[in-house]
């Protein structure tokens, strides 16, 4: 295809997209849509769990994307606002591209920056300040935030992603080999839900760190309008663990939960957020009459509000998953 | 019928945790035993070499306690109730939390209550955390109810003892390297000397992987109390006593020790706040084919007149100790082989025959004492009832059963130098083990005129890679002789 390319954006927080992507690292492929309002990353596991990072175009400081040149036919227009529910209303204005990639290889490429100063900032930071006090670590901090920066160019359908990382007078350039999309259709939640809890993830957190001592199997999520409010429960071949949350306005920012419900969940799945539920500030837990769970996170870095959205179907006793 | 019920504070809860870590490095099974005025966690090594066993007072150590034993007879002997659990089921439960990190977890306090009603077929015991914010952890886990065994340790068998602060022999230890599997501890002239070992081969074609020792002298007045016998030695397992030590210096306590000779147990105890801790350590036993030794100290190639090998019927216990003899002789053979020489050879077994290796009643496994298994008990055993070599009679429960499923994993960390020989039991020596390549090929010839010499040339043969070939002296030789 000819130039301009489809999609061309510049980033100097790639640290805060490496923490939003690592939240679904779990998984090697990853289904990128590009359009206007900025980039969906979404993996599926199993077919029954899905994980959905939005990285707004606000992380970028320059973001070009010329989403109509792409002719060719999308195979799922839904597909669309489906990765982006919130852009329901006004999701048809723009066509997106959407490609797979490999999320591994995507993350390692930016980690070339981002891993390392993070593990600068982890590890060294303490002595940083103290050996070099005159430097002020915020200052410092922030420098080493903007010293990198990352430029995605997407030609379009067949191209590959190339990712130019450049650092001083380095430049690094790495060239991801694009893949057909596949066609996942996103969990949607059915309206009314039967509960929508919100809470802060450091809870949820503790929680699911609580029920994997026993490495369990499945998680068993109930919510009920009595006592016990919330809990989250598992039953493994040493005996079972529960933990629960009483409706206090400190405990459960909100909890709207009409009627008592209970649902089971692949523990191992549940886990595979744990990652989110570690950085995040704000979890809401959504669940509909079928089953469906989301857990959607809030997470801010940089005064940047990000959301990572974790999509389950439930595990039916009866007949198994056949996963 | 009896039903348990105590309450925890958060430090108390913390407490237990350590306990647990603690325990969990000596076997995968914590035991626990209830009565009226202490509940004691314990466990005991599969190879049951070592013990550990920690007393919580009820009145110090918990908030609330009670112990109710409904329809047990009184008048003979004091109701208690025991059982065993996962150690990593208990571990879950009270694992460490980080209370101050996040404060999202902060506990308030642990509730742990059981029943043991025989109208319920199900075994749990119910611990519930209760957390800030209306947070409750509750965790329901299975045990199973099996009697307890603990040593009886008689401390007026033990003449040799010291004490220290554990903060402090915690920095002693620290000398040792990760892969150091025994310790060594002797007095010599008046200074406490602690030495690491291992008789670790990667396998049998290459030579000894860590031939290192490693040695400290300590001046005894860094001890609070060092009451130990000069060239008294005895060996016991380092993990163990690392183990041991991490627990009581995380208490900021003073340990003290108690041990007679090798070959006999070795206990280390230390109190902190309404604990009681006991750990009894088999010590390993002087009959020494070692390997390591025998490959250092070979200087003269004469076989000394050792004392024959003990042999113990049927098969063996698959125990933990290598065979070791003298800590001294070992530690100073790397500095100067002329001191260790008249040392070495009175114990020393001639490498130059085919060696009988056989292990020694190394655990702790020599007396059934069900119900004897309290600290209390311990002194009230006459001393002749001791049997030398331990302290056990392998009970006769399930438990030995299974415990003996996971013999394999301690056997191959203590023991890669030698196999089985599955071959052995048909023969003449149910108990003997036949160690390959442990004859230097230049000395073979003279020496293995004696006993048995086709018969072992068929089980060398027979055995082929079954039995983990140690080193061969003549590449120890090439090694050391310099």
């Amino acid at each position: 295809m000819n130039c301009p390319p489809t999609f061309i954006a510049e980033t100097t927080s790639i640290r805060q997209i490496l923490s939003l992507l690592r939240c679904i690292g779990f998984l090697s492929k990853v289904q990128v849509q590009i359009n206007s309002d900025g980039l969906t990353f979404m993996v599926e596991d199993s077919r029954v769990m899905q994980g959905n990072v939005f990285v707004d175009k606000k992380l970028f400081t320059q973001y070009v994307f010329n989403g109509l040149s792409n002719d060719r036919p999308l195979p799922n227009p839904e597909g669309l606002g489906n990765d982006h529910p919130a852009d329901d209303d006004n999701g048809d204005s723009e066509k997106g591209v959407s490609f797979g990639i490999s999320l591994s290889a995507l993350l390692e490429c930016l980690q070339i920056f981002g891993a390392e100063t993070a593990t600068r900032e982890r590890w060294n930071q303490p002595a940083l300040s103290s050996t070099m006090a005159t430097r002020p670590a915020a200052l410092g901090t922030e420098q080493e935030r903007k010293s990198g920066k990352c430029t995605l160019i997407y030609q379009g359908e067949g191209y590959p992603l190339q990712v130019v990382l450049e650092e001083d007078n380095l430049s690094t350039s790495c060239t991801l080999t694009t893949y057909e999309p596949d066609d996942v259709e996103e969990f949607l939640l059915d309206q009314p839900l039967t509960k929508k809890i919100i809470m802060k993830a450091d809870w949820l957190y503790d929680a699911i760190q609580e029920l994997d001592g026993s490495s369990p199997d499945r998680l068993i999520i109930s919510a009920s309008p009595r006592h016990p409010f919330f809990s989250l429960s598992s039953t493994g071949p040493m005996g079972s663990t529960s933990v629960e949350f009483s409706n206090e306005r400190s405990l459960l920012e909100t909890f709207q939960v009409p009627t008592p419900v209970q649902n089971i969940y692949k523990f191992h799945l549940i886990k595979h957020a744990a990652r989110a539920m570690a950085i995040a500030t704000k979890v809401s837990i959504r669940g509909d009459s079928r089953g469906i769970l989301s857990l959607q996170f809030m997470i801010t870095i940089n005064k940047v509000m990000s959301f990572v959205d974790f999509r389950y179907l439930p595990f039916q006793d009866d007949s198994d998953n056949d996963d | 019928m009896s039903s348990l019920k105590f309450v925890l504070s958060a430090s108390a809860s913390q407490r237990v945790h350590d306990i647990l870590s603690c325990l969990s490095k000596f076997s995968e099974y914590v035991c626990l035993e209830a009565r009226r005025n202490r509940f004691t966690l314990s466990a005991l090594n599969s190879t049951k070499s070592a013990y550990g066993g920690i007393s919580l007072s009820s009145g110090e150590f918990f908030e609330s306690y009670s112990f109710e034993a409904i329809g047990s007879n009184e008048s003979t002997e004091p109701p208690r109730f025991t059982c065993r659990l996962y150690s990593k089921a208990l571990l879950a439960a009270f694992r460490q939390r980080y209370s101050d990190s996040k404060g999202s977890s902060a506990i308030d306090r642990c509730e742990v209550s059981f029943e043991d009603d025989p109208s319920r077929p199900e075994c749990r015991i119910l611990v519930q955390l209760v957390c800030g914010h209306g947070v409750l952890k509750t965790y329901k886990l299975t045990y199973e109810e099996v009697e307890v065994m603990a040593p009886v340790f008689d401390k007026g068998q033990a003449p040799n003892r010291w004490t220290v602060q554990a903060r402090l022999m915690k920095e002693y230890m620290e000398h040792f390297g990760p892969k150091a599997e025994g310790l060594d501890i002797t007095s010599n002239n008046g200074r406490a000397v602690f030495t690491s070992f291992t008789e670790k081969v990667t396998d049998g074609k290459e030579i000894l992987k860590l031939p290192m020792h490693t040695s400290i002298a300590l001046d005894t007045s860094g001890f609070d109390d060092w009451l130990a016998e000069d060239k008294v030695n005895v060996a016991i397992s380092l993990k163990d006593m690392k183990a041991i030590i991490m627990h009581a210096a995380s208490l900021n306590t003073t340990i003290s020790t108690f041990y007679s000779e090798a070959g006999r147990p070795f206990q280390v105890t230390y109190d902190h706040e309404g604990m009681r801790c006991q750990f009894t350590l088999m010590t390993m036993t002087q009959v020494s084919n070692s390997q390591t030794f025998a490959a250092i100290t070979r200087v003269n190639n004469r076989p000394a007149p050792g004392p024959t090998p003990l042999h113990t019927p049927g098969p063996a216990p698959r125990s933990s100790a290598p065979l070791f003899r003298a800590g001294a002789s070992q530690r100073d053979s790397t500095q100067s082989q002329q001191a260790i020489q008249g040392d070495y050879e009175e114990s020393y077994r001639p490498q130059t025959q085919p060696v009988q290796t056989q292990f020694q009643v190394n655990t702790l496994t020599q007396r059934i004492l069900p119900h004897q298994s309290s600290p209390q008990a311990i002194s009230q055993v006459p001393p002749s009832q001791h049997v030398p070599q331990g302290l056990f009679l392998p009970y006769d429960t399930e438990d030995e059963d299974s415990d003996d499923d996971d013999l394999g994993k301690g056997l191959e960390e203590w023991e890669p130098r030698l196999r089985w020989d599955s071959g052995c039991n048909d023969n003449a020596m149910p108990s003997i083990l036949v160690v390959r390549d442990q004859i230097a090929p230049g000395i073979r010839v003279d020496e293995r005129e004696d006993e048995k010499e086709s018969e072992e040339e068929e089980e060398e043969e027979d055995m082929g890679p079954m039995v983990g070939p140690t080193q061969q002296v003549s590449q120890a030789r090439g090694l050391f002789d310099f």
